[in-house]
């Protein structure tokens, strides 16, 4: 089974908010919508230390999307390589997906009144090309791909960082 | 339908050596996105870069040049030709040159960008008058400063390539600045370097870190001198080295026996174990090398805790080598042509307003804004009476904006504007004029700045054609030093290319631009070969030959030859008294991911990701003055107050808030867009206590009363 997804390495992610524009840029997303968003959890007070993590939240691209079974129009589906799509003239812009997706990367489109998340750049994709996060990120902190290859690659990195 | 890709270079902030890749269509931007071939972003970009197509063809642009047709600052305006402009201009500054002499004309410069900066310098030289208003005293200046006294070199950087432990000295680079390193340091983290990260606020960089010292803003000189003490103190520096290239050890060795990580602690806020232990991991994880910056230049104390900070490595001796901290090697050739150039007939710095902080003419530009805008509002040490002002907004980054900079700004004679946006500072101007962006323009970028120890450089072609009436900051010199009848020597910038940098070295510009990034071999170990003195012996750039970590130049000026510690003295306890009325400290300037400065504040999808202004303050501070995460609250200084909205956040020390700067508001009505709602510039102080030998200012170490606003801004 191909599975095409992003994962991102938390440790690598310096709120530099690039994957946000480049997917504003390449995708036209208009204002009031991210599909992607760097969040910050924390400073938390654990034991002496304060820890705070951030990272881009997107699309998962789930194997079982909830959003597919919630969509009351099958306006979302989930294509051979992984991607999950939503139709955006099929989408009658009801929301149901919003809650039903367990990670909130859904959102409406306030011109066009239809649900919009990451496409995972398709276009680039089909093309060959990474998505436009990927590629804008100074860190390298996003990874691309078949989500089995990317796991391995993560484990080898993370193993070289940690010793 | 032409469709292409310009290999060019970013442009959006100061070094501009991000490389690019522009998508053009019938001759329009379309998209743009990061060249893998360039040795420093390595195909990132940050969200400027990224944000590129929104600036050029943004529709509040100035695009055509206006003039001034109401009361200064009343914003009122009238499209006028270009030559009306200049010839305004010029008859102008004839006038003011007859009345007051050459000195009372100044240029007011923001980060430059290469081209401009040089024209600037040359038109300058050729008018007579060595005043351009800027930062010097507490930007990149200082550290080239210091770092000749001690080193004899202007730029002493890390090579974060190679390094096995990066101090970040007041310095969020992954945040911040692609270019300035940020690419690097993700690099270097990635595999697995240590990092020691010194600053007020957990940024991300910090919560990173090995160890995070959360140090008292203006006291990083008394930690630098306690990182002294146990290096020395414990034997983990480099006799042989010290031996043999430096002079002055002993004195310091003497000198910081008494500055223990104990004595450090209550200065500096930072526990006196972790003091030990992050002065440990520097000294033991060789090569080490250090990041800083510019957070520890803007105090009263720059001299001294630049020259400490700048000492650890040269105790280490992690000097000139991989992985330490590394000189760059700017190949003369390279940057000969524009320094001939700009330095014709060069003016005498000692007449500069500025004349009174000797070590800032060290740094080529002893024009302190304060010293400027003195001069403009009290003829102190004598009168200006003109500004040309380029690519540089005052009135939001300099200290005391509004009872000291628009004061000054108000009573000119006469003020040109320079810009890509009609900024507060333009709204004052008599004359407007509309900039390119970098796109708009042939360009020549070449940067050793302050993360790549290897000198790397490129041409960068204009992608489209000038918008609009939009014009370059050369090209603008050339016409005004033309109309005064100067010899400016280049009638444009790409003949000043041309003719001034490429010429000599036997290229043209498009062979340039073929070529690609230029990037300089590694030589290491310098001083050994004798790569660093004009006489080819080995040693150091200095009177000594040596390292002076005790510096007889200093003493000289009437200034300590070995670095101290001196309390700010706008602090609690500096003025113990004051800080009853105002007893929170106050730093300012922390960067955002999605701003340059006072730039971009108009780009729609950089602009939502950072929509207002954010003062971060520890919660119990917060709970004690009835402030909830959110809330609108007024900052106050004895100078002024502003409003900013709050972050709570245990980040910080509860005795201290870090305001955000350069705030103005473009969608806000004119001719204030909001310049006096939130700019903490109108906290920060012009006057003494001053560095004196630079001339810094304490903007990052304050006092300040913060207490809830009735509502938000405008």
């Amino acid at each position: 089974m191909t599975q095409l997804a992003l994962v991102v390495d938390d440790e690598l992610c310096f709120d530099c908010k690039a994957c946000e524009v480049a997917c504003k840029q390449e995708n036209k997303v208009p204002v009031g919508l991210r599909w992607i968003m760097v969040i910050t959890v924390g400073p938390k007070k654990v034991g002496e230390n304060l820890v705070t993590k951030f990272s881009p939240k997107t699309c998962r691209h789930c194997a079982k999307a909830p959003c597919i079974e919630a969509c009351p129009e099958g306006a979302i589906t989930k294509r051979a390589d992984g991607i999950v799509i939503i139709d955006e003239n099929l989408c009658i812009g009801c929301g149901d997906c919003i809650t039903a997706c367990p990670f909130s990367v859904i959102g409406i489109d306030p011109q066009k009144n239809v649900a919009q998340k990451c496409t995972l750049c398709k276009h680039r994709v089909e093309e060959g090309l990474t998505p436009a996060c990927v590629q804008a990120c100074p860190s390298k902190a996003i990874y691309f791909g078949n989500i089995n290859e990317i796991s391995l690659q993560l484990r080898q990195e993370r193993a070289q960082r940690t010793g | 339908m032409e469709e292409k890709i310009v290999k060019t270079s970013c442009g959006l902030c100061a070094p501009g050596i991000c490389g690019m890749l522009v998508h053009v269509k019938d001759g329009k931007m379309t998209s743009v996105e990061g060249d893998p071939d360039c040795p420093f972003n390595r195909g990132a970009l940050c969200t400027q870069g990224l944000a590129a197509v929104e600036l050029v063809y943004h529709p509040d642009r100035l695009k055509y040049p206006m003039k001034r047709t109401g009361q200064r600052g009343e914003g009122k305006w009238e499209r006028i030709s270009w030559d009306e402009a200049l010839d305004t201009i010029a008859e102008h500054l004839r006038e003011i040159r007859e009345k007051y002499g050459p000195l009372a004309v100044a240029v007011a410069c923001g980060t430059g960008r290469p081209g401009p900066t040089h024209a600037m310098r040359r038109f300058l030289n050729v008018w007579g008058t060595p005043n351009r208003i800027g930062y010097p005293h507490n930007c990149l200046t200082p550290r080239r400063i210091t770092s000749l006294l001690l080193y004899g070199e202007k730029f002493i950087i890390p090579d974060l390539d190679n390094t096995n432990c990066v101090v970040l000295w007041g310095s969020n680079i992954t945040r911040t600045g692609v270019c300035r390193g940020g690419s690097d340091f993700a690099h270097a983290f990635k595999r697995g370097v240590k990092t020691i990260c010194i600053d007020p606020y957990q940024t991300p960089l910090a919560s990173k870190a090995d160890i995070w010292l959360r140090l008292r803003p203006g006291t990083d000189c008394a930690l630098a001198l306690a990182w002294l003490n146990v290096i020395i103190g414990e034997n983990l520096y480099d006799r042989e080295f010290v031996k043999k290239w430096t002079i002055g050890f002993d004195q310091l060795a003497q000198h910081v026996k008494e500055f223990t990580p104990e004595w450090a602690e209550p200065i500096t806020w930072v526990p006196a174990n972790k003091i030990l232990q992050a002065a440990r991991m520097f000294a033991t994880t060789r090569p080490s090398s250090i990041f800083i910056g510019v957070a520890a230049q803007f105090g009263m104390n720059t001299t001294h805790t630049l020259r400490a900070i700048f000492s650890l490595p040269a105790v280490t001796g992690d000097i000139d080598i991989p992985g330490g901290q590394a000189f760059s090697n700017i190949p003369k050739e390279v940057t000969a042509g524009f320094g001939e150039w700009t330095d014709v007939a060069p003016v005498n710095w000692e007449e500069s307003v500025g004349q009174r902080f000797p070590l800032l003419i060290l740094g080529g530009n002893p024009t302190a804004s304060h010293t400027g805008w003195r001069a403009i509002l009290y003829s102190d040490p004598y009168p200006i009476r003109a500004v040309l002002v380029n690519a540089c907004n005052p009135l939001v980054g300099h200290e005391n904006a509004r009872n000291f900079v628009y004061k000054a700004m108000m009573s000119l004679d006469f003020i040109s504007v320079m810009d890509q946006f009609m900024t507060p500072t333009a709204e004052l101007a008599d004359i407007v004029l509309p900039a390119t962006t970098s796109f708009e323009r042939d360009e020549v970028y070449g940067a050793s700045f302050s993360s790549y120890p290897r000198y790397i450089a490129a041409a960068a072609p204009k992608v489209i054609e000038p918008l609009w009436e939009c014009r370059n900051d050369v090209d603008f010199f050339a016409d005004v030093a033309k109309r005064c009848g100067l010899d400016f020597g280049a009638s444009t910038y790409r003949e000043l290319i041309d003719n001034v940098l490429l010429k000599p070295r036997g290229i043209d510009f498009e062979e340039y631009v073929k070529r690609g990034w230029e990037r300089v071999p590694d030589v290491w170990k310098k001083h050994e070969k004798g790569l660093l003195r004009s006489d080819g012996k080995p040693g150091f750039n200095t009177p000594s030959k040596k390292i002076e970590l005790y510096s007889a130049y200093l003493e000289s000026l009437g200034m300590e030859p070995l670095p101290v510690h001196k309390e700010p003295l706008e602090s609690p306890y500096g003025d113990p008294e004051l800080a009853k009325e105002y007893p929170l400290v106050l730093t300012t300037g922390i960067r955002s991911p999605v701003f340059f400065h006072s730039q971009y504040r108009q780009l729609p999808s950089l602009r939502e990701i950072h929509p207002e202004p954010i003062v971060r303050i520890h919660p119990e501070t917060a709970a004690n003055l009835g402030i909830k995460d959110g809330d609108w609250v007024y900052i106050e200084s004895p100078r002024d107050r502003c409003k900013q909205k709050a972050m709570l956040t245990l980040g910080i020390d509860p005795r201290v808030v870090l305001a955000e700067h350069d705030w103005w508001f473009p969608e806000m009505p004119a001719p204030e867009h909001g310049v006096w709602e939130s700019n903490i510039n109108m906290l920060t102080s012009e006057e003494p206590p001053y560095d004196p030998g630079i001339g810094s200012t304490p903007t990052r170490s304050l006092l300040c009363k913060v207490y809830k606003a009735e509502g938000g801004i405008k």
